[in-house]
């Protein structure tokens, strides 16, 4: 069970932060290439499946008006009904030697991790790494003065949640 | 348990074989009054809806067909365009079939050509030394499978994802591919596969893989 890299983009394709633990080959290519061309792949992926898919991304929605008796009640059941219709669309693809898993956020933050083939699902792992990342990151002293799409500066906090939580989930 | 397509690639990436097993449409006519609550725009020749999802037709959906008459393009069968049909209040009550917009040909080509430069760019950025193409590419809705050959040949087919045997299914397809087609004396390498005996096998073949794959599931 091994995890080659991790790759963090924001919305507008500017990487936010990358590292790798267990890389046998470069890109060749410099690291600025390699992210945009990875973005760009992960994009027109993103493109091709909506189109390619035989189905629409939404699940059918069977869920009728409720009348609001309370509050609460029609309120929860909305925001259960929005994860409910939430697509996920494209997951991840595998190769002959390594599975590229990708997870996007409803901000456009796109988590990328390659592993190798023996790990089949990370898409939880990733959610944990996103939401202790916004949480470490959003509860820095400092974080009030780092604009969002700036490069990911508390390196060495993210450096030790992700490391932990690969070690803990996929090791 | 479905296998959705097949779609045959030659080595320069243009699409030469297209066949579509089970294609799910899943279409929403209903009865309109003046003033239209959707908001209908032009995209990439077709009219679709870009506002107003209720009901089961979704932003996306494109108008199939108006009052029963299939639609052409931006214009209705007559020739006039769609849109300023639905301004005019004299034409309703109307009855607009939405639905998901098939695929034409020509955006089936651009597809299978954008799939084959991403295979060569998931090979280009593998970590890992060695490494082919993307061989399954999987999403919530189905997975895609491509198996490419010594030659370049590259077969992919898209299948419900929990469909198995589908790696069988794509030898089985090369070898329908190497027995219908290339034996045949009229077929020139590289070009469009129009052999009446590849079809027949290609669809047996899918036959024998759904049934295989939901007897393999329910076990």
């Amino acid at each position: 069970m091994t995890v080659h890299n991790l790759y963090i983009f924001d919305r507008n394709g500017n990487c936010l932060y990358y590292n790798e633990w267990n890389r046998k080959k470069q890109a060749g290519i410099s690291k600025e290439e390699e992210f945009k061309l990875m973005y760009g792949m992960l994009f027109s992926i993103r493109s091709f499946v909506s189109k390619m898919s035989p189905l629409d991304m939404y699940p059918s929605h069977h869920l009728s008006i409720c009348p609001p008796d309370s509050l609460s009640v029609h309120l929860s059941s909305c925001l259960w009904s929005l994860s409910v219709l939430r697509k996920e669309g494209f997951l991840s693809f595998q190769t002959s030697k390594y599975r590229l898993h990708y997870y996007e956020t409803p901000s456009g933050l796109k988590f990328v991790l390659n592993t190798d083939l023996s790990v089949t699902n990370a898409r939880d792992t990733l959610q944990h790494i996103y939401s202790n990342v916004r949480h470490t990151h959003t509860h820095l002293p400092m974080s009030g003065f780092i604009y969002r799409t700036s490069r990911l500066n508390c390196s060495f906090s993210l450096n030790y949640v992700t490391f932990n939580l690969l070690s803990q989930r996929i090791f | 348990m479905v296998i959705y397509s097949v779609y045959v690639v030659n080595k320069a990436g243009g699409l030469i074989y297209q066949y579509d097993n089970y294609v799910p449409r899943a279409e929403v006519e209903k009865t309109f009054s003046y003033p239209l609550d959707l908001v209908l725009k032009h995209h990439d020749e077709k009219v679709v809806v870009s506002f107003g999802q209720r009901d089961g037709i979704r932003v996306g959906h494109a108008v199939l067909s108006i009052n029963g008459v299939d639609v052409i393009g931006k214009n209705t069968s007559d020739g006039k365009d769609i849109l300023e049909y639905l301004k005019d209040p004299s034409n309703y009550p109307v009855s607009i079939r939405f639905g998901r917009a098939r695929l034409s040909s020509n955006e089936k080509l651009m597809l299978a050509s954008m799939f084959h430069s991403l295979f060569a760019i998931g090979s280009q950025l593998s970590p890992e030394a060695g490494s082919s193409g993307i061989e399954m590419l999987e999403t919530d809705v189905f997975k895609l499978h491509c198996f490419q050959t010594l030659t370049g040949i590259k077969f992919i087919v898209l299948a419900d994802p929990r469909q198995s045997g589908i790696d069988a299914l794509l030898r089985k397809i090369y070898e329908v591919y190497s027995d219908f087609a290339l034996k045949n004396p009229f077929y020139s390498l590289e070009m469009p596969i129009r052999c009446e005996l590849f079809d027949q096998n290609l669809k047996s073949a899918l036959e024998v893989a759904e049934k295989a794959g939901n007897f393999g599931a329910g076990s």
